[in-house]
């Protein structure tokens, strides 16, 4: 079973190799290829969830073999609750993409496909990844073949959208690699010569106060140009509107995820005194970016980059779920991604599909559709109620739970995140404006143009390609709980987790050291709420309010849980000292 | 609800059913109009949805019924499944059936069947049928599920769903661009409301850790002891906070100044629905939900007060608009706002039993004139002007005779049922004097009598206008008139009966003493849940009424909500003021209007010229709104993108400069001189500049200041934030704790 990740990492490059050797003509064929090869990756990935043990916050499926072993470089992957919906997530866009574009793509489409099934190995291997190497090589690897996507099989300016987001990409990347060095380093230091890149082992390490700062932020500039967040967001509407549809589709479902997902599993947890101190900083530009994107949204002309201006904005809410450090919070944060990636990825498709008939995303060339493509239609209206976020569709559990999150349980790392989550409240009207906006001005009305006039409703194939998504954003809105279930125990570790170490890099902060140390030099975290608390001031509601904590999946994660995974062995010897 | 026992029963039922409908005539509707062939299909469809309601309809009073007859019992529950849940919160997918969701069950299971009915014929000859069909039923199942809903998650659901189902309504004749853009209208306004919703889901999450009815009960019952009024959020005491909020989201749902304008857009939606959601049903939920919520709301005396003003205002301010309306459906539309007006009114003062009394009866009667005046409209080749038609009494017997019934009724003529009702809120008006507004009751009595006055008013002109006189329109529609059908008549017989004899159920006190007792039925079966007293341990309530500098429990401590009645001489005179009223109100349209528009009214509108303007043009509410809101929202909008995007976009130079910057064009053209590494070095001394920026802020490290709080003992531990931060304070001795942090120390140890 262990070897599921290593199989949906082989798979793909297979799978690439095989297309990229057809002849160039051959483009039907390769996609055909690709689709099967895709397909099948999606089958092995399901064995991720029935293979997932409920209440288990740690990682499962792991595989840890040296790869570089003069710097402790390993190959250790694993899977944990906010990886695998992911996971699952890339390998049902995948094929879906290749689907959907089958005729937008007419040509080069042995590249096209290579291009899509390495992106998918770079996703997947970012997302199980366990080392830090490992995760900058996969970071990277996405980056090329998505370059490709949109520069080679793009729209007009796909060659200036495409060198930008090279540009902003590798800037960020190139800052996170300086501070995974220097991480390691002090973990080389901080034990006295052993090298590794482990996230387990560097979890450990508790840097001092400003090198927390520095390599805090480091990642985040990485991850931040990701996700997008606000004043780094440029990128992405480019990006978007420039990239053919089943990039769109990728860009938006899977590889702005990896922004959060990386502050999740990274930044957050290996920083936390820095991320308590930048999650206002964060927390603002996460309310910004959900009110800027939204209000720019409404005032686009072009329904691409409508949808993606929304993306901004939607993310906004995931950083700010982030931000609150709350079981809450993170869950809410990994269930809107999926949200998102299934709501955003829906309507680039809608999108892909009247530019595959229209050769034209602007809004003003349409109009009426509703009453030629009522399918299309329908399909739409569902991916659009379900991004409004409403109750009952996929949208509405994952922001209920971030606002839940961020309000109650937020002040502890977050000052002022009531009137963050107060004015990011805000977009929650305006969420509805643009798209009430976006959906009148292509659907109702009456048909203007008489191009429209004779526009086939979705295909047979599309219809397969809408249908998966259509049946989640609707099943996952009802019925959350098998991946709540999964999600929730590895998101109250991650709190627990993050509140130790933070307590700990407060600990040695106030010990005056001017150097990174490992964890189990330092005691007195045994509530480290209390202390967090006591330094930085609690601005949680009613935080004297007795909560019965237990759930009924989480209660047997609720007796292992303070400390997580690695800290557990930690524990006997900070007695001991 | 605290103390009730509560009993498992299979609610589910009662949504499930129009839920499988709806889906069922989106799937297959089409599909069988193709294959049955148009009548057969037709048939179908509606069959389908009507059986729908039917059951769902059965399902209800069978509920009602076990309810009725379990002794000790108060509420019916059901838990369907685990919703939405991580860390505490826990979000079930709860159903509950007391007596205020019983009574809103019926009335929407019940007018719903009927305009089910009605539909069938006013809808005939529509292409779009099973797509009506469908989402008349999704609205019934949304507008289920926000009344059973036993938290205020999953009245949420219902909340927002009714929302989608009026907006797809509204906008059902999408191909008009007007029609679709009232539908978004009413969807934009009421997200605003649910704005204030969500707010305050999460103010009183907070508080409750829980979002359930019964939980948020049990938190309130200290009363003016309980964390809602001992604790605040930006300084405002939760309740007050909480429900302010709440406000706000029930204005949006049920039209209320300020977010009240999308409502007569709203009538561009087919008749029918105008009759379900936009009358009977859906813009009554924030009464609902305000009476559902009470034990939070009289913690909050300032928001009752502002509810009260606003519903007051509301009432006569609809009711002076709807005096000039020509378009027989704005004219109904501006009476249900200021009709909601009433309800709020009643709630604002404490009079839950009054609210949703005047509810229902109001559901009877308005759509009751919902459905006439769709008949009128039918029959009248889909012209609404008032002014075009006259003299249809005669062509329509029982539409006209139906309407006259909720004419009267509305217009709070004795026996009739708004008669009682509308009574019993301006009773309520008058009678309760709280402390906190020396005189806020009266005024807010006097809009409502001049509300009556006016409605007595319009909806005789209306009337007068419709049925009376001659024919003013063209003479090709007076003869190829569409005569009645019996599918049409029928539910405006059976409503117009409704509104006739359903105020029965509430005879007033008074009254009822004089010809033997007669109990008021409505308010003794409310009062489980309307009886606010027993929901308060006696200590909160004590304090609240032995202090008499106490804002709390505003309307209930009145000798009217202990023992449920006031004197009745006053109750007499109040109630020959308001016949008075309404008499001269209905005297007037009749000098008027009897005979068509008369000089005489022609006379009055140009003395008054002003306020006919005023009137007339609606307060030019709509055009203040586009130009404070509408426009700058998307003037903001441009400006950041055509400024922040665009200019950084074209600063780094990695879009071609374009006209849009003109104006900063020739600057930065310089900078675009298409060098990569340029533009590279430009970007990493920017991201190099702000984490300088950023690490030497100083602000950065003062997150947080270390405000170490004295009263932690940290054991002599010295925790500080780095050698660039100040030194904290020296941990102070061991303070004595504030009450509230034990909790917290026992957990440290």
């Amino acid at each position: 079973m262990s070897d599921v990740l290593t199989i949906l990492l082989v798979l793909p490059i297979v799978g690439a190799v095989i297309v990229s050797t057809l002849p160039q003509r051959e483009t039907n064929l390769a996609k055909g290829v690709g689709l099967g090869i895709s397909v099948l990756q999606f089958l092995v990935s399901l064995s991720l969830l029935s293979g997932f043990e409920l209440g288990t916050p740690g990682m499962q499926f792991e595989t840890n073999v040296p790869w570089i072993s003069e710097l402790g470089i390993n190959y250790h992957v694993g899977v944990d609750g906010f990886s695998l919906f992911i996971i699952l997530l890339t390998t049902l866009l995948t094929p879906l993409c290749i689907l959907g574009g089958w005729k937008s793509i007419d040509k080069r489409g042995p590249e096209f496909t290579a291009a899509l099934l390495v992106l998918e190995v770079g996703m997947i291997g970012a997302l199980i990844s366990l080392d830090l190497i490992l995760f900058f090589t996969f970071w990277e690897l996405m980056l090329v073949p998505m370059y490709l996507i949109i520069g080679v099989w793009g729209s007009e300016q796909r060659v200036a959208a495409a060198v930008k987001f090279f540009i902003y990409t590798m800037l960020g990347s190139a800052l996170m690699l300086a501070a995974i060095i220097y991480l390691a380093v002090a973990h080389y230091n901080a034990t006295g010569g052993v090298w590794t890149f482990d996230l387990a082992a560097l979890q450990q390490v508790v840097l001092t106060p400003r090198e927390q700062t520095f390599c805090f932020w480091a990642f985040i500039a990485s991850f931040a140009i990701k996700v997008p967040l606000f004043p780094v967001h440029t990128w992405l509407p480019d990006a978007h509107t420039q990239a053919p549809t089943p990039g769109s589709v990728i860009l938006a479902g899977v590889l702005l995820k990896l922004g959060t997902y990386g502050m999740l599993r990274f930044a957050f947890p290996l920083f936390p005194l820095a991320a308590g101190e930048g999650t206002l900083i964060l927390g603002i530009l996460a309310v910004i970016g959900i009110i800027y994107g939204a209000l720019v949204a409404y005032v686009q002309s072009d329904a691409k980059r409508l949808v993606a201006f929304s993306s901004v904005s939607h993310m906004g809410f995931i950083v700010l779920g982030i931000c609150s450090v709350s079981v809450q919070g993170f869950t809410g944060a990994t269930f809107q991604s999926l949200g998102h990636g299934l709501t955003t990825g829906a309507l680039f498709l809608a999108i892909g599909v009247l530019y595959e008939r229209r050769h034209t995303r602007q809004l003003s060339e349409f109009g009426g559709l509703a009453k030629v493509m009522p399918w299309f239609t329908a399909m739409f209206m569902i991916a659009m109620l379900g991004s409004a976020g409403l109750p009952g569709m996929v949208g509405f559990v994952g922001e209920f739970l971030i606002l839940v999150g961020a309000f109650a349980h937020g002040g502890l790392t977050t000052p002022y995140i009531r009137e963050l989550v107060l004015v990011g409240a805000v977009g929650v009207i305006l969420g509805a404006v643009y798209l009430l906006h976006l959906f009148q001005k292509l659907m109702f009305g009456p048909i203007t143009n008489p191009k429209n006039e004779h526009l086939k409703d979705l295909s047979l194939r599309e219809r397969i390609v809408f249908a998966p998504l259509i049946v989640l954003i609707i099943g996952m809105g009802v019925y959350p709980q098998p991946f709540l279930s999964r999600i929730n125990p590895t998101s109250n570790a991650a709190v627990a987790e993050f509140n130790l170490k933070r307590c700990a890099s407060i600990m040695h902060a106030g010990s005056w050291a001017d150097h990174a140390v490992m964890m189990s030099e330092i005691d007195g975290c045994e509530d480290p709420e209390r202390l967090i608390a006591a330094v930085y001031g609690d601005e949680r509601p009613f935080p004297w309010i007795e909560v019965p904590t237990e759930t009924p999946e989480a209660s047997p994660t609720a007796e292992t849980q303070p400390p997580a995974p690695q800290p557990a062995a930690d524990r006997p010897q900070q007695g001991a000292r | 609800m605290p103390n009730a026992d509560q009993i498992a029963y299979n609610l589910i039922y009662i949504p499930l059913f129009p839920l499988l409908g709806a889906l069922f005539n989106l799937l297959f509707g089409k599909l069988l109009l193709r294959i049955a062939g148009d009548r057969l299909g037709r048939e179908l469809v509606h069959m389908v949805a009507i059986a729908a309601v039917a059951f769902s309809c059965f399902f209800t009073i069978s509920a009602v019924w076990t309810e009725m007859h379990i002794k000790g019992h108060d509420a019916l529950t059901q838990s369907a499944y685990l919703w939405i849940y991580s860390g505490e919160t826990q979000i079930g997918l709860d159903l509950l059936l007391d007596h205020l969701s019983a009574v809103m069950c019926m009335v929407i299971t019940g007018v719903g069947l009927l305009i089910h009915i009605f539909s069938v014929g006013y809808m005939d000859k529509d292409p779009d049928y099973p797509r009506y069909f469908a989402y008349l039923n999704l609205f019934t199942a949304s507008m289920l599920i926000l009344v059973l809903g036993a938290s205020l998650v999953v009245t949420f659901v219902g909340w927002e769903g009714v929302g989608v189902c009026s907006y797809l309504l509204i906008g059902f004749w999408y191909t008009d661009e007007s029609k679709a853009s009232a539908g978004k209208k009413a969807f934009i306004m009421n997200r605003i409301g649910d704005f204030g919703f969500i707010m305050g889901m999460l103010l009183i999450y907070v508080t409750v850790h829980s979002l359930d009815f019964q939980a948020i009960a049990d938190m309130c019952s200290g009363g003016v002891d309980s964390p809602f009024v001992t604790h605040a959020v930006w300084g405002v005491p939760v309740a007050t906070l909480a429900t302010l909020f709440l406000f706000l989201g029930c204005t949006g749902k049920s039209a209320q100044i300020p977010l009240f304008t999308w409502l007569p857009d709203a009538m561009a939606g087919p008749t029918p629905v105008s009759a379900l959601i936009h009358a009977a049903t859906m813009v009554t939920a924030g009464v609902y939900l305000v009476v559902r919520l009470n034990f939070l709301f009289v913690l909050a005396p300032f928001t009752m007060a502002v509810i009260a003003v606003v519903g007051a205002v509301t009432a006569l301010f609809a009711a002076t608009i709807a005096v000039t309306q020509n378009d027989i459906k704005k004219v109904l539309a501006y009476s249900t706002v200021s009709q909601l007006g009433y309800m709020f009114l009643a709630v604002g003062m404490g009079a839950w039993g009054a609210a949703i009394f005047h509810l229902v009866m109001h559901a009877f009667f308005k759509a009751c004139l919902f459905l006439g005046s769709g008949a009128v409209i039918e029959a009248c080749h889909h012209n609404q002007d008032i002014r075009e038609m006259g003299g249809l009494a005669e062509k329509m017997p029982v539409t006209s005779k139906t309407f006259l019934v909720s004419c009267l009724a509305i217009s709070g003529v004795p026996l009739f049922s708004g008669f009682f009702s509308k009574d019993e809120i301006l009773l309520h008006a008058y009678v309760n004097a709280s402390q906190w507004s020396v005189g806020l009751n009266y005024v807010a009595y006097v809009f409502g009598l001049l509300a009556a006055f006016c409605t007595a008013f319009y909806m005789f002109r209306l009337y007068y206008l419709t049925f009376k006189g001659e024919f003013r329109g063209d003479h090709h529609t007076w003869k190829h008139h569409v005569g009645e059908v019996w599918i049409m008549s029928m539910p405006l017989v059976v409503l117009a009966a409704l509104a006739a004899f359903g105020g029965l159920l509430g005879v007033p006190h008074v009254l009822g003493e004089m010809v033997g007792g007669i109990p008021h039925v409505f308010d003794a079966w409310l009062a489980p849940v309307t009886d606010i007293a027993h929901r308060f341990n006696h200590s909160g309530l004590a304090t609240a009424v032995s202090d008499p500098d106490s804002n709390y429990f505003l309307g209930v401590r009145e000798g009217f909500a202990h023992d449920g009645h006031v004197e009745g001489t006053v109750e007499l005179v109040m109630m020959a003021v308001s016949v008075t009223v309404a008499v001269a109100g209905i005297a007037l349209a009749r000098q008027l209007y009897i005979n068509g528009p008369s000089d005489a009214a022609a006379r009055y509108a140009k003395r008054f010229g002003l306020l006919y303007t005023i009137s007339h043009g609606k307060y030019w509410v709509d055009t203040i709104y586009d130009n404070l809101i509408v426009r700058p929202v998307r003037m903001i909008g441009g400006i950041c993108y055509q400024v922040f995007d665009q200019l950084i976009i074209d600063t780094l130079g990695v879009k071609g400069v374009s006209g849009t910057v003109g104006f900063l064009g020739n600057q930065i053209r310089r900078w675009h001189n298409g060098n990569v590494r340029r533009y590279l070095v430009v970007l990493l001394l920017g991201v190099v500049g702000v984490l300088a920026a950023v690490y030497a802020n100083p602000t950065i490290s003062q997150i947080g200041p270390s405000k170490v709080n004295p009263q932690f003992d940290l054991g002599g531990l010295r925790p500080t934030l780095g050698p660039r931060r100040k030194p904290p304070r020296p941990a102070a001795p061991a303070a004595p704790q504030p009450p509230a942090a034990p909790a917290a120390e026992g957990a440290a140890q």
